[in-house]
């Protein structure tokens, strides 16, 4: 086993505790209608911490998906009112035609994997670590939004593209199944895929998986293209949930996205990481700001204490590793 | 007596590392500590240094009950570990290094002068090849070596433990050291020498003590022990310590290098290795041999040079195209260059060869772990299993691991460079037993080797190389004398 049983089901239990701990403090938690709220909260940065779970297991960090996801947004929704543009006043999307969401979410996921396959060939190829490299794209790419729409909202997208972040099927809310497909995809690729595999050995050495014959560049460069695509879905998720395009949508989003990893066992010298661990992560963070809310709790008294659960969570695992 | 050990136990979790150690030290003795990997050496040695507190056990200093909490805690004492991996501040001056955590301080401000001049001292004192105002970054494997030995004298220690100090160093650095470690006697500093490699221990050692399995199992003193005594000892069964290879029909010519160049390192290298053949090379460290099986493996691109596969010319620009053309390249340091030490055995082992276990890019699991399983099996790995991660293994189960990723992908061209650093005897004869019976199945083996007699029992031809240059053939069999001619004195051809 890459880890004990007991580093596997401490994460979990944490979230099963905080689930019981909530249900008893307070009545208005287990509630179908702060259930499907707390999930669609979280799905965007669920979403972009599945790819951040795949980045961080090569070694690599990637800080621009709040930026990216901004642009994904951006370009997504003005490909679906680019019909409805030049019809100036028009009230919301009547004009558009059946396709145009459909488009505009491919649009968005399409410039999400371009973004991130340009920040894995400008590390890969240039050699930078990508800390710098996305520190530098992070700026690059919000400019780019904010230039693209001169910092105005895209308005008027269509009315059918709200389904996306606000849909539900049979009672779930939508969200909660883009989530799990994905988590289902990725989990996949981690541990059953040649990729999955190359992105463990290229975290856990480099050197010697370059030595083994893998060719290390191309396989780190799809790392980082996989963890745009997801971004930019996830920012026509965040996109339909506010029914714009916000070119300074997403700002910050990448503390919490590396956070939810860490939290659920991944390593930032690489080589390790879940996606089981990361969506527990993630929720563990989303129930503490959730309950933080129904308790009454100060925002600010939140922030420190995941702020505490960050540094709690990745001690207990440096502790185990040295038993 | 300096120190004396005394039914040393020392367990972690449900491992038991050391069950009986016993030692004792006298000043102005070195003595040597010896013992298979996991034999607890290294144990044994962090609880003198303070690194680690025993669970059971006397330890005494100068007649003294004492336990050593932290490392400062021995050194106070006078007990300073020189390591074998550099503990030092690379962007540091060596008279910084060499003062680290000791600055002579005036009022919290340490006079650069001052420094300087005392580290000269030292240096002068002793014959140290270093400049006290050189960063130590700049300095060879044996430079920081010397900076750490520096350390250690600097402050003020009467017992110094040596961890195989010599393993990454050239005949003449070691035999700087082993004059540092022979002033240091006569001054009746007690040292503690941990080494692997039988060869060196006459020239400095006094006194000889064996672990084995956590226990001390033989003490006495060297010269009345034959080098096949110790072996014996050591491993608990008899072992000769050279290998006994037995002839294996040559085939044709598998792998082919013409004018292989690199300037300044690689100059007009040329080469056959013939299918059952091991090619064995020699030469002091910095020839150019590592460089070779670079050049070889496309890690490192060629200025000028052809390299042919079965007869049939290879383009090789990296080592995806060595391993697509059969090639493999068992490193030096299979630490950094060699394997994943986080993830499992299993992993590693068909790293290499995932692309023939899977089909669209997902990996066939049955078949993986049947891989996996095969030659865990085939080369005695000992451990928990599969799962296992490399890391947690033995330095000897860690290079079966490093040569399993090859035989998994079926390589017929192997180049192993320093097969044997690092690994204890019985492990060494493995990998020789597996070097062998690969010739045997017909594959072109090309050896990279300092240890003199493993390359003169393993090989059945050696070439010499010397600042970049071939500067010799010799047979199988031949003296070390005959190789350190060709490898320090002689001329070469260009």
């Amino acid at each position: 086993m890459r880890s004990s049983l007991w580093q596997r089901l401490l994460p979990f239990l944490t979230l099963i505790a905080l689930f019981v701990g909530l249900i008893i403090a307070t009545p208005n938690f287990f509630t179908s209608t702060n259930l499907s709220s707390v999930v669609r909260q979280t799905a965007v940065i669920n979403i972009m911490a599945l790819g951040m779970t795949m980045v961080i297991i090569t070694g690599g960090i990637d800080l621009s998906v709040g930026s990216i996801l901004a642009l994904a947004g951006c370009l997504g929704t003005m490909t679906m009112t680019s019909g409805t543009m030049t019809s100036g006043t028009m009230t919301s999307g009547t004009m558009t035609s059946g396709y145009s969401v459909p488009a505009g979410i491919a649009v968005g996921i399409l410039v999400g994997c371009l973004a991130g396959l340009l920040n894995g060939a400008l590390t890969t190829r240039l050699r930078i670590n990508p800390f710098i490299v996305t520190l530098g794209t992070l700026l690059i790419i919000r400019g780019f939004a904010l230039i693209l729409t001169n910092g105005m909202p895209v308005q008027n997208v269509p009315k059918g593209f709200s389904f996306l972040g606000e849909g539900s099927v049979a009672g779930v809310p939508f969200v909660l199944l883009i989530l799990l497909a994905v988590a289902a995809v990725v989990h996949v690729i981690l541990e059953h895929t040649k990729l999955g595999r190359y992105a463990f050995a290229i975290g856990s050495n480099p050197d010697a998986a370059f030595y083994a014959g893998i060719p290390v560049k191309f396989h780190t460069t799809v790392i980082y293209g996989i963890c745009g695509m997801l971004t930019g879905l996830a920012g026509m998720i965040e996109s339909s949930r506010l029914m714009t395009g916000q070119p300074t949508a997403g700002q910050g989003y990448e503390l919490p996205a590396i956070a939810a990893v860490v939290i659920g066992g991944g390593s930032l010298r690489g080589g390790e990481g879940s996606v089981v661990g990361t969506l527990i992560g993630a929720f563990i963070m989303g129930l503490l700001s959730n309950g933080c809310d129904l308790l009454g709790i100060q925002p600010f008294v939140q922030q420190a204490t995941i702020g505490a659960v960050i540094i709690l969570a990745v001690s207990v695992d440096e502790l185990r590793k040295r038993i | 007596m300096l120190l004396q050990l005394e039914g040393i136990q020392k367990r972690f979790g449900g491992v038991t590392a050391l069950r009986q150690g016993t030692l004792r030290v006298n000043s102005g003795e070195v003595h040597l500590l010896m013992g298979e990997n996991g034999a607890g050496k290294s144990t044994l040695m962090k609880i003198v240094a303070g690194m680690q507190t025993a669970d059971e056990g006397r330890l005494l200093w100068r007649g003294q009950p004492a336990t050593f909490r932290s490392p400062r805690d021995a050194a106070e004492a006078g007990i300073s570990m020189v390591h074998q991996e550099s503990l030092l501040a690379p962007h540091l001056t060596v008279a910084e290094n060499i003062f680290l955590g000791r600055e002579p301080s005036h009022y919290g401000f340490v006079p650069r002068q001052r420094l300087m001049q005392e580290a000269r001292h030292l240096i002068e004192q002793y014959g140290f090849p270093l400049r006290a105002d050189m960063q130590v970054r700049e300095l060879s494997p044996a430079g920081k070596q010397m900076v750490e030995i520096c350390r250690a004298i600097r402050h003020g220690s009467s017992l110094l433990i040596f961890d195989e100090p010599t393993s990454s160093l050239s005949e003449s650095e070691t035999k700087e050291v082993f004059r540092i470690v022979a002033q240091l006697k006569t001054r009746g500093v007690g040292v503690i020498y941990i080494t692997h490699r039988l060869e060196e221990l006459r020239t400095i050692g006094d006194q000889v003590t064996v672990l084995r399995d956590g226990e001390t199992v033989h003490t006495s003193a060297l010269a009345e022990l034959s080098m096949n005594q110790l072996i014996k000892h050591m491993v608990g069964r008899e072992v000769s310590a050279v290998y006994q290879r037995s002839p294996i029909a040559r085939g044709k010519v598998r792998l082919k290098v013409t004018g292989l160049s690199r300037p300044p390192l690689l100059k007009g290298i040329g080469l056959e290795v013939h299918a059952g053949e091991i090619l064995g090379i020699g030469g002091l460290i910095g020839a150019g041999r590592t460089e070779l099986c670079r050049a070889i493996f496309g890690i490192d691109a060629i200025a000028a040079g052809s390299i042919e596969v079965d007869g049939v010319p290879k383009r090789i620009g990296s080592p995806r195209e060595a391993v697509a053309a059969g090639l493999a390249y068992i490193t030096e340091d299979r630490q950094k260059t060699g394997l994943a030490l986080g993830l499992p055995i299993g992993q590693n082992i068909t790293l290499a060869s995932l692309d023939r276990i899977s089909q669209y890019g997902l990996l066939r699991q049955a078949e993986e772990r049947a891989v996996e399983t095969k030659f865990m099996h085939r080369l005695r790995v000992k451990a928990a299993g599969p799962k296992q991660l490399v890391g947690r293994l033995s330095g000897g189960n860690q290079q079966k691991i490093a040569i399993a990723k090859w035989l998994a992908r079926d390589a017929g061209i192997f180049l192993f460079d320093e097969p044997t650093r690092g690994i204890d005897v019985g492990a060494k004869a493995e990998v020789f037993a597996l070097m062998e019976e690969l010739a045997r199945q017909g594959a072109a083996i090309l050896m990279v080797s300092s240890e003199l007699p493993e390359l003169i029992s393993v090989a059945d031809r050696i070439l010499v190389m010397k600042q970049g240059c071939l500067t010799g053939e010799l047979p199988g069999g031949c003296t070390q004398e005959q190789i350190m001619h060709l490898a320090a004195f002689k001329e070469s051809v260009h």
